[in-house]
C-alpha cells in the first residue's frame, strides 16, 4: 500500500520557513537561518533534514544555532559514519558540545586525538571542552610538532575553463575513494565520506559468430520494415539468436513470415528475447 | 576550487575547505563561484585581513545574495568593524 502522506511529502517539498521550523530555534537564530544560512535548507528535502536531525538527537546532538544546520547537508549515512567513529573513540562529546564539528573530517580528528594521547599532550580543557589547536592544522603542528597526514578528496571533479587543474587527486563517480585505514580493527567499519553506491547489473552479453554485426543490423532493419505476426517473429528471432550462439549462422532474411508488424512491437519483442523486460530492465530470472 | 586562489587562498586553505565541508556545500560554492567571489572580494576590499578564515568557517553565508551579504557589514562603522573582525573573526556570528 502506498503511504499517501509520505508520497506527497517526497513529491512536494516544504518551504524554507516550514523547514526552519523543524529546529525550534529562537527568533533571532531562526531569522539568521533563513537570511544567511538557508542554502542547506533550500537544497535538502524536508524528509532528509528531519531524518538526519532525529538521528543526531538519538546521539545526544542537538542543533540550537542557525550556523549548525549546515551539518545536515551531509547525507545521513555520512553522519552515521562520523558518529560511529567518534563513538568508538569515546569522543562523542566533541559533537555534542559543538555540532558544527560534524563538518570536520572525522578520520583526521580521530588521528589527532590518538596522536595527542600517544605523546601525552592534553587536548581537552579542565571543563571537558576541546582545545582549539585540535581544529587548526597550523596550531596542531606547532603544539605537537607533527602535521596531520590528510587525504584531500575533491568529490565533484569540475573542469574549470582555461585553468590547469592542479588540485588534489580527483575521484570520479565511477570509482570508490581509496582511503588508507591506519586505525585498529575495531574501527575498520567506519568509512569516512563514502556514500553507498548501487551495483548496476550489466546487460546480458550474447557472443556473436562470424556473422558480422553490420550485416546483422542491416538484415534486422529489413525485418523491422517487413514484419509478421509477433509470435512467429519471436520464434524466428530466438531461433536465429540460438543459431548465432551455436555458431551456426543463418541469414535472418531466409526466415519466413516477416510482415505486418509494427516496429515498436518488433523492438519490444526483440528486447524480451534478449533478456530485457518492457522497462528495459534485465530479466534473467524470467528467462531462466 | 581554483578560483579561490585569485583571492589569495593558499592551496592548504583550499584543501582544508574540501576536506572539512559537506559535498553539497562544496558543490554549491563551485556552482555559484561568481557570487561567492563577489562576497569574498567585498570583505577583502573592505580591509578585513582574515576574510579567508571567515570564509572557511562560514562558507554557506557566502552563498547569500550579494546585496544582502553587504547589508550584514555596512551598517557598522568600517574601522571599528575591521578592527573587531581582525581581532576575532567569530564575531561575524553576532553581526
Amino acid at each position: 500500500m502506498i503511504d499517501i502522506e509520505k508520497n506527497m511529502e517526497a513529491t512536494f517539498d516544504k518551504s524554507l520557513k516550514e523547514k526552519a521550523e523543524l529546529f525550534n530555534l529562537d527568533e533571532k537564530e531562526n531569522k539568521l537561518l533563513i537570511e544567511r544560512y538557508s542554502y542547506t535548507l533550500a537544497t535538502t528535502p524536508y524528509a532528509e533534514l528531519k531524518d538526519s536531525k532525529e538521528y543526531l538527537e538519538t546521539q545526544g546532538i542537538t542543533i540550537t544555532k542557525a550556523r549548525e544546520v549546515k551539518v545536515l547537508a551531509h547525507s545521513i549515512q555520512i553522519l552515521k559514519n562520523k558518529c560511529s567513529l567518534m563513538g568508538e573513540a569515546h569522543e562523542m562529546e566533541l559533537y555534542r558540545l559543538d555540532p558544527v564539528k560534524l563538518n570536520l573530517n572525522a578520520m583526521d580528528l580521530w588521528k589527532k586525538i590518538k596522536y595527542c594521547n600517544q605523546i601525552n599532550v592534553p587536548y581537552k580543557n579542565e571543563d571537558g571542552t576541546y582545545k582549539d589547536f585540535l581544529f587548526d592544522e597550523k596550531e596542531f603542528q606547532e603544539k605537537t610538532g607533527k602535521p596531520v597526514d590528510t587525504t584531500v578528496i575533491d568529490p565533484t571533479p569540475i573542469v574549470e575553463e582555461a585553468e590547469v587543474k592542479e588540485e588534489a587527486p580527483v575521484i570520479n563517480e565511477s570509482t570508490v575513494p581509496d582511503i588508507t585505514m591506519t586505525i585498529n580493527a575495531d574501527l575498520t567499519k567506519a568509512l569516512e565520506d563514502i556514500e553507498p553506491r548501487d551495483y548496476i547489473e550489466t546487460p546480458p552479453h550474447i557472443e556473436m559468430s562470424d556473422y558480422s554485426s553490420n550485416n546483422m543490423i542491416n538484415d534486422f532493419q529489413k525485418i523491422e520494415n517487413n514484419a509478421t505476426s509477433f509470435s512467429t517473429l519471436q520464434e524466428n528471432v530466438k531461433r536465429q539468436m540460438d543459431a548465432l550462439n551455436n555458431e551456426d549462422v543463418v541469414n535472418p532474411m531466409d526466415m519466413v513470415g516477416f510482415n505486418d508488424i509494427e516496429p515498436e512491437t518488433f523492438n519490444a519483442g526483440f528486447s524480451r528475447i534478449r533478456g530485457y523486460n518492457d522497462k528495459g530492465e534485465t530479466r534473467r530470472d524470467d528467462a531462466a | 576550487m581554483k578560483f579561490l586562489e585569485k583571492y589569495d587562498f593558499t592551496k592548504e586553505d583550499i584543501a582544508y575547505f574540501l576536506n572539512n565541508s559537506p559535498k553539497k556545500l562544496i558543490d554549491g560554492v563551485k556552482e555559484h563561484k561568481k557570487l561567492v567571489g563577489e562576497n569574498i572580494k567585498y570583505l577583502k576590499d573592505l580591509g578585513v585581513t582574515n576574510y579567508q578564515k571567515i570564509f572557511l568557517e562560514y562558507y554557506d553565508m557566502f552563498l547569500m545574495d550579494h546585496s544582502n551579504f553587504v547589508q550584514i557589514f555596512d551598517k557598522y562603522e568600517p574601522e571599528d568593524l575591521i578592527e573587531k573582525l581582525n581581532k576575532n573573526f567569530k564575531i561575524v556570528e553576532f553581526l
